[in-house]
């Protein structure tokens, strides 16, 4: 679906969207340490926080005796959970569900915040009093084994009387229909099976499954399994607030918070303050990854500030305090009905998921469902049946980095077949992909042949039977593919306002930037449609400003930039409107130093549709030797702004069942199977994003991406003591996040073929060209044996059965 | 950080008072002990941190009565370039060149680097959350618990500081003891001289031999003679900041006499006796050097989770001598 619904969506020539390497707004600030993040904001005669955190992967605090700790010189309080200060505390409107209270009296994994916060005049003093505190805990059952967690005959973790946030987790809802009359995700479906012990149902059947297997020639069944993994945000949460006075409301009336992200509504909402009443002038949170939970570090300083008669206090979040998951554990059991041809004809998905502690985001868990890949198949026999378990692993925030994973198991299907029918996985995955306009349409779909077109050329492909093939130096050769849609939001509404103002154009938004360079990126659609420079637009940052770069994450900008398309359009029409009035206003109108008469306009006797803004001039369309500079088009200030919807994107529109922009990933690797060493030879991103807007953000999302993705399947993996449950690395030297020197060259060919309807035909990327089996794949077609991610050096001898314990083997 | 008093001695003497002081520890380049002391790891709190880097002299390198004499205090940094060392132990220098990262090698000494404290994950979550043998309490949480980085030659066991008996199941990481071990070097204190093979031991808090106030001072490695060979081989999951899953270091003497130790299997650096018994006094073949590997790990005593280190520890030693082959 291309942009033909906005203005100029078809443009052909372009002069600043797409270029390269124009610079970051904010990149200097970056790179030369100017920025300041959470943990860096400190204020004079600052007091500082921190809060109780469980050592124990289920507990309850039973009472606090903070008598010694409050007699340490410098310990100003112990607030502990049922003090009535919380209830003051409103609502955060941005993942969250209604909280029994702010901090809870009972922790439901290791390390949770829980009992009390301490409040001192310096940060050691605050861990000393933590020490000294004598905290009785009633530790409780827990489950971090999801597969033991199954057990009907386990003490449940929850209740047994629910939480006002747990029952509304539980609660079976119908889901939502969209105008095309699909049904959506919803946690429980009114006619799964009740709730039983530790386990909840989710059930969706689509089709007729039985016809399905009728159809079928074999059977196909494997399993995929998915590992929890962390989130590795750079910047552990942390904020410093106080209170300063309103000059029109009074003393102590306005909040100043530094570091809590994701814009000024968090805090407005929970402490009850209109938008003026809180200022947050910092611009950078750091780098995340649909995180949008603020953590209590980030949000319960101006609290305490209060409390202390506005004084600053300041709360930092540690790296093992920030271990909160970026994906659920999830247990894919797979059958699949298969044609002779390689044609799937039935899906069952048998899926055994993390709930996660309580108010844990469900996008790890069952609402990735609509987003995947299975209806991108002919296949319309389709169930998925999901077993979700309540578990102490750990708390996920709003979103995941790897949803949705049934893109993973359809890898996998791939693979599958075409080892036991020994075809190109690339055929068996084109054999079963329907067409652009529906899972009937037969057509191939011109995004996905050209980026196989591409990606084979790039790769060399050369596809061969698991296990058959060796490297000169000696180690087992594999490759792997799959494909996945280019999506983009379109459910967000989004606003945009330009104002021309003294010969410049500005674009005024707040901050903080989440680190996806969308304001570089509206700034170059704005140049663009205005006929300018990038560096010839001000970008004013202002915390009290309605626009934000939030943008609904990097699938979103495209949309958002649609928005801005639009408004630089209104403005530019606004200003040759002005111009042109200014330039057939009567010639006494027009008065330099002590009145002397101004010559008259060069555009004087035109109208604004005779008019354009060409290369920073505003110039006659007949005559283009009549002009005026930009800046000095017109006297007046000149605003224009533009919100609403984009264009109903066909990811929205139709959950794979409709297709537009596509892309498709491709791995080689090598493994040493005397060390069960893997080594990435290639990894190949051949996605067609409609259109480029800003390269260098683009190339970057795509080399992010894949960093987790060969993080998750080769190097990290979450560790619990199976005896307590608690973490046992809670490090990035324990958790092995891949370092600069193990992350393979991504070689990139972008297309753009313009099909997708954001902006100039564009479309999103990221989340869809994460996965968790691309590299996996690979592995198996080099050893002829499935590991499980992370496959590290000690799976993936265990898989190939040199593990024997005794040293004669 | 929680509060402690820092000394800077002037000298040995000086440090040594100070740190037969109880609740005072040692700080070399500190790349160990300031982890510890954030990650509040231990049962007590330090009192007094003794800053050896105030006491100068300490960071020498030189060649004296025929041997190669390191100071304790010479980073890894400048171990890994320094031309004395390249000269004589190049496998030390290659050592000390791949420790940790760069930023931590331009830190850490090498004393540091011998003397530092288990990185078992149970041993060093923080806030001594799990108070184990080697704190001085009851239990090895590991050897019941995730040990698939432990060892795989079985626990030590050793006696705590009430006369018990306890067991641990931690591997020894110091990172440069097998080259050092495969070089014959000595480790010299304040009080004595003695192999580097006995300079480690299993103790509450302790993976050496050092007595309250007695300080490593020194590293003799004896001058090689003409024609010996050596290699040094590490394995780990990353390529940079990981301390490896296995590491081993070979020496072959023109008389084929062979040194072969093993770190980061088993409680202490130790020698592969049995491979340099195999190996003594025969030219190397591909057969003999498959054979080595498995002699290497023949007592061996994996658990289900680290069994996969026999595997590497054969392959590696057997790969590492077959590159040493004429």
């Amino acid at each position: 679906m291309p942009d033909t619904t906005g203005v100029n969506g078809l443009r052909e020539e372009f002069r600043v969207v797409g270029k390269p390497n124009l610079p970051g707004l904010t990149s200097y600030a970056m790179a030369t340490g100017v920025a300041k993040y959470g943990t860096d904001y400190t204020q004079p005669d600052m007091l500082f926080a921190k809060i109780l955190r469980c050592p124990h992967a289920h507990a309850r605090v039973k009472s606090i005796d903070a008598e010694a700790a409050l007699l340490i010189p410098g310990v100003l309080d112990v607030i502990q959970w049922d003090d009535p200060v919380f209830q003051e505390l409103g609502m955060n409107p941005i993942g969250g569900f209604p909280k029994p209270s702010y901090l809870n009296q009972e922790a439901h994994y290791e390390g949770q915040e829980v009992g009390c916060i301490v409040v001192a005049e310096s940060e050691a003093l605050c861990e000393e009093a933590l020490k000294a505190l004598k905290v009785e805990w009633e530790v409780l059952p827990f489950i971090t084994d999801i597969k033991k967690g199954t057990d009907p005959n386990l003490e449940r973790i929850r209740g047994p009387e629910l939480t006002q946030g747990e029952a509304a987790e539980y609660r079976p809802e119908a889901g939502m229909a969209t105008s095309e009359g699909y049904v959506l995700m919803t946690k429980h479906y009114p006619t799964d099976p009740p709730r039983e012990a530790n386990v909840s149902w989710n059930i969706k059947v689509d089709g007729n499954p039985e016809e399905g297997w009728k159809k079928a020639d074999f059977v196909l069944e494997y399993d995929v399994n998915i590992p929890t993994n962390i989130s590795t945000i750079p910047n552990p949460p942390a904020s410093v607030a106080w209170w300063e006075d309103s000059m029109y409301k009074g003393p102590g009336q306005k909040i100043h918070i530094e570091g809590a992200p994701h814009r000024r509504e968090s805090i407005m909402s929970m402490y009850h303050k209109s938008s003026d009443e809180v200022v947050q002038e910092g611009l950078f949170q750091g780098g995340k990854y649909c995180d949008w939970g603020l953590r209590m570090a980030q949000e319960v300083t101006p609290l305490l500030s209060k409390r202390f008669g506005g004084r600053p206090v300041r709360c930092c979040n540690s790296r093992e305090e920030t271990f909160d998951l970026s994906r659920n554990e999830r247990h894919m059991h797979m059958r699949l009905g298969v044609t002779r041809d390689g044609l799937i004809t039935v899906v069952e998905d048998n899926t055994l998921v993390d709930n996660g502690a309580p108010g844990s985001s469900t996008m790890g868990s069952v609402s990735d469902r609509d987003w995947g890949g299975y209806y991108t198949l002919k296949c319309k026999d389709i169930t998925q049946k999901f077993q979700v378990v309540d578990s102490n692993i750990g708390f996920m925030h709003t979103c995941a980095q790897f949803v949705p994973y049934n893109w993973d198991s359809i890898t996998v299907a791939f693979d599958l077949i075409a080892e036991k029918l020994r075809l190109d996985p690339v055929e068996v995955a084109r054999r079963n992909l329907h067409g652009p306009s529906s899972q009937d349409d037969p057509d191939p779909v011109p995004s996905f042949e050209k980026s196989v077109e591409v990606g084979k050329e790039l790769m060399n492909w050369d596809w061969h039977p698991a296990g058959t093939k060796r490297l000169p130096d000696g180690r087992l050769h594999g490759t792997s593919f799959r494909y996945a849609i280019c999506p983009r939001h379109s459910f967000m509404d989004y606003f945009c306002k330009l104002e021309y103002r003294d010969g410049v154009v500005h674009f005024p938004t707040q901050g903080p930037i989440a680190g996806w360079f969308s304001t570089e990126c509206f700034t170059m659609i704005a140049a663009e449609e205005l006929g300018l420079n990038y560096e010839d637009i001000s970008v004013d940052y202002d915390y009290r400003e309605k626009h934000s770069d939030q943008a609904g994450g990097s699938d979103g900008v495209t949309g958002h930039g649609w928005i801005v398309k639009e408004c630089a359009n209104k403005l530019k029409r606004k200003i040759l409107e002005s111009a042109a009035r200014e330039a057939n206003r009567p010639e006494d109108a027009y008065r330099g130093v002590f009145s002397f008469p101004m010559p008259p306009s060069p555009l004087k006797g035109c109208t604004a549709d005779e008019l354009d803004i060409v290369e920073g001039k505003v110039v006659v369309k007949a005559d283009p030797n009549r002009f005026v500079p930009f800046s000095r088009a017109t006297r007046e200030n000149v605003t224009a702004e533009f919100g609403g919807y984009s264009p109903k994107s066909a990811w929205v529109t139709g959950f794979g069942r409709i297709l537009d922009t596509m892309n498709t990933s491709w791995c080689e690797v090598a493994v040493d199977d005397e060390t069960g060493e893997v080594e990435i030879l290639k990894y190949i991103v051949v996605p067609d994003v409609g259109k480029v807007i800003r390269r260098t953000s683009l190339e970057s999302q795509i080399d992010q991406v894949v960093y987790f993705s060969q993080g998750c399947q080769l190097l990290e993996e979450f560790v619990q003591d199976p005896e307590t449950g608690v973490k046992l690395n809670g490090n990035f030297l324990d958790y092995r996040v891949p370092t600069t020197m193990d992350v393979p060259e991504v070689s990139k060919e972008i297309l753009e073929l313009r099909s997708g309807n954001g902006a100039y035909g564009a479309s999103g990327i990221s989340h869809n060209l994460a996965n968790s089996h691309l590299i996996i794949t690979a592995i198996h077609n080099a050893t002829g044996v499935w590991v499980d991610p992370p496959a590290t050096p000690d799976r993936v001898l265990k898989a190939l059965g040199k593990c024997e314990i005794g040293g004669e083997a | 950080m929680r509060p402690f008093n820092h000394l800077n001695p002037a000298t040995l003497e000086e440090a040594a008072e100070a740190l037969r002081q109880p609740g005072s520890v040692a700080m070399a380049g500190g790349g160990d002990l300031l982890g510890a002391l954030k990650d509040d790891i231990a049962r007590e709190y330090p009192k007094l941190v003794v800053n050896l880097k105030s006491i100068p002299g300490l960071d020498r390198t030189e060649v004296r009565d025929g041997a190669l004499c390191i100071g304790a205090l010479c980073l890894l940094g400048d171990l890994s370039r320094n031309e004395l060392v390249l000269q004589y132990a190049p496998m030390l220098a290659e050592a000390a060149g791949k420790c940790a990262s760069p930023a931590l090698r331009e830190n850490s000494s090498i004393g540091g680097n011998l003397c530092q404290l288990p990185r078992c994950w149970y041993f060093r979550k923080l806030n001594n959350r799990f108070d184990c043998a080697r704190k001085g309490g009851e239990r090895c949480f590991a050897l019941s618990g995730d040990n698939r980085y432990h060892s795989v030659f079985g626990p030590a066991v050793f006696e705590n500081c009430d006369g018990k008996k306890r067991a641990c199941i931690a591997v020894n990481q110091a990172e440069l003891a097998p080259p050092l071990m495969a070089l014959g070097a000595e480790i010299v204190t304040t009080l004595r001289t003695l192999p580097v093979g006995e300079f480690f031991g299993v103790r509450v808090m302790s993976t050496t031999v050092l007595e309250p106030g007695e300080l490593l001072t020194e590293i003799r490695i004896p001058l090689p003679e003409a024609g010996t060979k050596m290699r040094y081989k590490r394995f780990s999951f990353r390529k940079s900041i990981d301390f490896p899953v296995v590491n081993l270091a070979i020496v072959k003497t023109p008389e084929n006499e062979y040194r072969v130790a093993l770190g980061g299997v088993a409680p202490m650096p130790i020698r592969a006796e049995a491979a340099e018994e195999l190996l003594r006094g025969k030219e190397l073949t591909p057969e003999l050097a498959e054979a080595a590997g498995r002699a290497a790990v023949r007592d061996a005593k994996p658990t289900e989770a680290n069994a996969y280190k026999l595997q590497l520890v054969k392959t590696l030693l057997k790969r590492e001598l077959i590159s040493m082959m004429d």
